[in-house]
């Protein structure tokens, strides 16, 4: 087991027809010994190309990597500890599943009581151990996705790398793979770095994510800190489902108290400790800045005692889509001004397409953004 | 003076992206229209311009074939089978003995894409390094031939080593014996295992016993042949059939039983390995495992053209069997 520290590693690709293209840009990643690491953003942020520049299957143009204290950046794949895991995984259809999880320690000559040893331990790990003597043909796609599982256990690695490798499952099983995966690595704690687009496997198999965008790392944090505190509107929109609501607004003073008011002409008080902890904030006054609110801090009166919600900071809207969900109902709000917002309310909500209605901020979940640079203000 | 596609277009009345599509055999063209035009291009001994088609594509028609060896029999079959096979599609071939060496394969490798090969075959040797698990992330056409992966699906035609050796045993048991001894090369080879697990499961599947004292690892070679049979008869009971999975294992077993005076299949049943020029001059011939070989460079070549021209491939990892071929040893 090790920790994998990434200094600004930086990936060009040179290509004759689109010139030169930044993949990853002066990423600094700290993952210590044991923790559960997800790379996540969207098609083309450079997540993959990350893992595989830890992996060795990619050359790092700049910037320094190891893998426990060694330097690897010249270290040679098979020398770097590691094991993969893709979404696509080759089990041969002609090998038991004993001799898929065991053939690359076979090939590597490995001493055959130590493979069975590692294999039969692998096997009981993953609870497959009735399904040794079967066929790939004979399990089910969770069952071979453990096989594939098994082979990188058997192998020790240092560190596993694991590429989407539940995107080919359907949901349900995804669901039930993705809590597997965490009490594997309960388990096992062998430091684990992961890379998906689906922020809830995200959010649900991290210790710290790691978003990335364009290349760039934006933030680094475990999943409450992400989710509760975003460094800039990319991450705030990116983690949580439905999305962060972004609102255009500008802060006023009035009276002791400074105030967001909004194109759709609204207007929402800033608490007061919050304004007193946003040290930057008395340099927006008269600005335009994003308001940031996630659908659930969004209460509908109607279904909330008194004291639940500022009757200060209400704001005015027309349902336009209601979504029931089941246990709750996605409210799509116009807030007039052309903005639309998502709001999730109770089941008890009666709200219908068409009605007029107030709804209440939770002003001390809101988030404040700069306009231009769209960096949390803090 | 040679006919162009434009040729055939106004002769058969279509366009000339149809005659390409039919030349080609590429889809969207009426079987009709495509025997057509094949059969107009056949009667004006129609020859595609290579050179342009490849131009178009910015690749050659040349694939790679990186093998261990090309000395070795086994490879030297296979390789003959990826040839005639490119042969007949109008590919050519570039062998590249890698010696079993990672670095010269890399070489190779980043030699035949420098070129603009059209695709490789990775024969033998073990499991894939990481640059060949690289290149198959991209879209680049790549075939495994009798190698592994651990990390991807990759493309692959691979014979299956276990039903060969069931089948070698099975045949001993069906002629009476149970007590089967068997002849391996060191415990920790990869197709030694693999010839003892066909082994075990044919007694598995008659409910015989293993003995481990019948199963002797030693060198994949005459010499270890020998030995082996040496040490088989001093067990307090010899055996009185021996499958020696390694042909030059046979050639050194048949040596040993007639130099100590017994009759082979009369007193000692043999089962070989492998049919090459080795075991086709042992007397008397000899029963043994063949390895489809040529089979698996042409299935090989095959894969690799379906990937270089964009077809559908049926399986991703495709299996072939070895037969067994019974003759008079046993």
């Amino acid at each position: 087991m090790a920790k994998v520290t990434l200094n600004d590693i930086t990936k060009v690709y040179h290509s004759n027809e689109e010139g030169d293209v930044l993949a990853v840009e002066d990423a600094n990643v700290d993952i210590k010994d044991k923790e559960f690491v997800v790379l996540v953003g969207p098609s083309g942020c450079g997540k993959s190309t990350t893992l595989r520049m830890i992996a060795g299957l990619e050359e790092i143009t700049s910037g320094e990597l190891y893998i426990g204290d060694n330097l690897v950046n010249d270290v040679a794949p098979k020398d770097r500890d590691i094991a993969m895991v893709f979404q696509n995984y080759a089990l041969y259809p002609h090998m038991n599943v004993y001799d898929n999880m065991a053939f690359g320690l076979k090939l590597r000559k490995f001493d055959p009581d130590i493979i069975d040893e590692r294999v039969t331990e692998a096997a009981k790990i993953l609870d497959i151990e009735p399904l040794l003597d079967r066929k790939p043909k004979e399990l089910s796609g969770g069952q071979r996705q453990r096989v594939a599982m098994g082979r990188a256990i058997v192998r020790e690695p240092k560190v596993f790398l694991m590429d989407e490798p539940l995107s080919n499952l359907d949901a349900k099983l995804r669901v039930q793979m993705r809590a597997e995966l965490s009490k594997l690595h309960e388990r096992l704690q062998t430091t684990t770095i992961y890379v998906t687009h689906d922020q809830v496997e995200a959010m649900t198999l991290a210790d710290r994510i790691v978003v990335l965008k364009d290349g760039i790392v934006q933030q680094i944090d475990d999943p409450i800190s992400l989710y509760s505190e975003p460094n800039n509107m990319f991450v705030g929109g990116f983690i949580g489902s439905p999305a962060m609501n972004f609102l255009k607004a500008t802060i006023k003073e009035k009276g002791n108290d400074l105030v967001l008011v909004g194109k759709g002409d609204f207007e929402v008080t800033i608490p007061d400790d919050m304004a007193k902890t946003m040290k930057d904030l008395q340099t927006y006054i008269d600005k335009e800045v994003a308001l940031g609110i996630r659908p659930e801090n969004i209460l509908d009166p109607a279904v909330h005692d008194d004291d639940e919600y500022d009757a200060d900071n209400l704001i005015d809207a027309q349902v336009e889509v209601v979504e029931p969900m089941g246990s709750e109902i996605n409210l799509y709000l116009d807030v007039g001004a052309e903005e639309s917002i998502v709001a999730v309310v109770d089941v008890n909500s009666g709200a219908e397409v068409g009605d007029e209605m107030e709804f209440a901020f939770d002003m001390n979940k809101m988030h404040i953004f700069d306009a231009e640079t769209e960096e949390a203000i803090i | 003076m040679t006919i162009t596609m434009k040729d055939i277009a106004e002769i058969v009345g279509v366009s000339e992206s149809t005659v390409s599509r039919a030349i080609n055999n590429k889809e969207g063209v009426g079987q009709e229209t495509r025997k057509e035009i094949l059969k107009v291009a056949k009667k004006n001994n129609f020859q595609p311009n290579r050179l342009a088609q490849n131009l178009a594509k910015q690749e050659t028609n040349v694939i790679g074939l990186l093998l261990p060896d090309i000395a070795s029999l086994f490879y030297s079959d296979v390789a003959r089978g990826v040839q005639d096979y490119a042969t007949s599609q109008g590919y050519q071939v570039i062998v590249c003995n890698t010696d079993d060496d990672k670095e010269q394969e890399v070489n190779y490798m980043n030699w035949l894409q420098s070129n603009k090969v059209a695709g490789m075959i990775f024969l033998g040797g073990g499991l894939v390094n990481n640059q060949i698990v690289k290149l198959g992330l991209t879209d680049y056409p790549i075939v495994l031939a009798n190698r592994l992966v651990e990390e991807v699906p990759l493309p692959s035609v691979i014979i299956d080593d276990t039903i060969g050796a069931l089948k070698a045993t099975e045949h001993l048991l069906d002629k009476g014996h149970d007590r089967i001894a068997l002849l391996l090369g060191p415990n920790n080879s990869w197709q030694a295992q693999n010839r003892l697990q066909g082994y075990k499961r044919a007694l598995k599947n008659r409910d015989i016993e293993y003995d481990q004292d019948l199963v002797i690892h030693k060198s994949w070679s005459r010499e270890g042949g020998y030995q082996g049979f040496l040490e088989l008869m001093e067990l307090e009971e010899p055996p009185r059939a021996i499958f020696a999975a390694d042909e030059l294992m046979a050639a050194g077993v048949v040596e040993a039983i007639k130099l100590g005076g017994y009759f082979i299949p009369q007193d000692i049943a043999v089962v070989g390995f492998d049919d090459t020029v080795v075991t086709s001059v042992i007397d008397p011939p000899l029963t043994t495992v063949t390895r489809p070989m040529y089979e698996l460079g042409e299935r090989s070549a095959k894969k690799l053209l379906n990937l270089i021209n964009e077809e559908e491939i049926k399986e991703e990892i495709e299996i072939l069997e070895s037969e067994l071929i019974i003759r008079e040893s046993t």
